[in-house]
């Protein structure tokens, strides 16, 4: 056995030439030689898969693996450029990597491709039959049984219990859980204000600028019996009634909503 | 012998044997319960490490697998040629193995170089 030189540091991607006297001496310095060589192509494939969930060395292990499946695979002789062949290899291994790890926990494979068909089968069906089909109804399609199929099912919900921990990208800032919507109480003020700005709207004018004074502006009844020109106590009859008619308007736009 | 479930291999430093230690740690990863992916990738990595002891001596390699709470281990050891200065692993190498095992070491002990690589069932698939 000739002991091979290790290759260092990464150079011009070789021609077919180099990958045909691979074929021929099956040299390890030379393979890493071309493994080398193409490493900026699996990175640059790796990285189209990056901001998905997983970490960019794990993927540029992935492709790094999936090049050399393609620099042994290589056959320089049909006419193929290298990166034609190599490139869906080495997406199948990046592909292959975010099936498997996007199981939480370990699941036969048959039970992950079994639950991949019950899922296009759910939609197949559902699409044609105008419904959602029934277990039997996959069963059949899948020419498997119900049983299978609920087996499938149980595996299906074993995809993708993530922790809301880890790192939603690869710059490592954000987790998944950040990115998870929370309970947004403002939004539901909005909501509110939207209400009772149309139910004001049927409020006389007066009624309507005392009201906006005392709960918009915050002004007292003394302020407002100054700024409108009327007495206090007028001030405080004009918001009692407006109040009243303000709950109304709002127990009729409930009872709307709950019909 | 250390261990009853161990499976010893005496293999000359040729790479045409490298096939028999790559079938023999296949066999040991499905009784582990590797899938097909951990078992190409356990194959990659024992291949290498083989590959880099077998280039540096003149003699045959022990190399020793064994199967444990879903994993494989395979040692391997092989005395350096006289007079030849121990390899590192070559760059691509270390890349590859580093990528497809869940641990191992490449070390030299005096005369002896030698490698312990792990695969572990179910790590591709767990969170």
């Amino acid at each position: 056995m000739t002991a091979d030189s290790p290759s260092r540091g990464r150079a011009e991607p070789l021609g077919l030439e180099r990958f045909a006297e691979y074929r021929r001496t099956r040299s390890r310095a030379l393979r890493n030689e071309l493994i080398e060589s193409h490493r900026g192509f699996a990175e640059y494939l790796a990285r189209r898969f990056a901001d998905r969930g997983e970490p960019l060395d794990d993927l540029r292990q992935v492709a790094l693996v999936g090049l050399l499946k393609a620099v042994e695979r290589f056959e320089p002789e049909r006419g193929l450029s290298f990166t034609t062949f190599a490139g869906p290899t080495i997406i199948g291994e990046l592909k292959r990597h975010f099936r498997d790890r996007t199981w939480s926990v370990r699941v036969p494979r048959r039970l992950q491709e079994l639950s991949m068909g019950i899922e296009r089968s759910r939609a197949e069906l559902g699409h044609r039959l105008g419904r959602a089909p029934t277990p039997a109804e996959i069963a059949t399609a899948l020419d498997v049984s119900e049983e299978q199929i609920l087996e499938g099912m149980e595996a299906a919900s074993l995809y993708r219990i993530g922790s809301l921990d880890v790192p939603a990208s690869d710059r490592g800032d954000t987790t998944a859980g950040d990115r998870v919507g929370i309970h947004d109480s403002e939004l539901s003020l909005v909501e509110d204000r939207a209400v009772v700005r149309a139910v004001m709207a049927a409020l006389p004018v007066r009624e309507r600028q005392i009201v906006y004074l005392r709960f918009f502006e915050g002004l007292t009844q003394a302020e407002i019996a100054e700024r409108v020109g009327v007495s206090q106590m007028h001030v405080s009859r004009l918001l009692t009634r407006s109040l009243e008619a303000l709950g109304e308007q709002l127990n009729r736009w409930r009872t709307m909503e709950e019909a | 012998m250390e261990n009853e479930d161990e499976v010893c291999l005496l293999v000359p430093p040729h790479s045409c044997h490298l096939r028999a230690v790559r079938l023999v740690a296949a066999e040991a990863g499905g009784r582990a319960g590797l899938d097909v992916s951990e078992l190409d990738d356990l194959r990659i990595a024992v291949d290498e490490l083989c590959y880099t002891v077998m280039a540096a001596t003149d003699q045959r390699l022990l190399v020793r697998v064994v199967v444990r709470d879903g994993r494989v281990v395979v040692r391997g050891v092989g005395q350096l040629r006289a007079g030849a200065t121990a390899p590192s692993l070559p760059n691509v190498s270390e890349l590859i193995v580093d990528a497809v095992s869940d641990r191992y070491v490449f070390a030299q002990d005096g005369d002896k170089l030698s490698f312990v690589v792990v695969k572990q069932a179910g790590r591709t698939v767990s969170a």
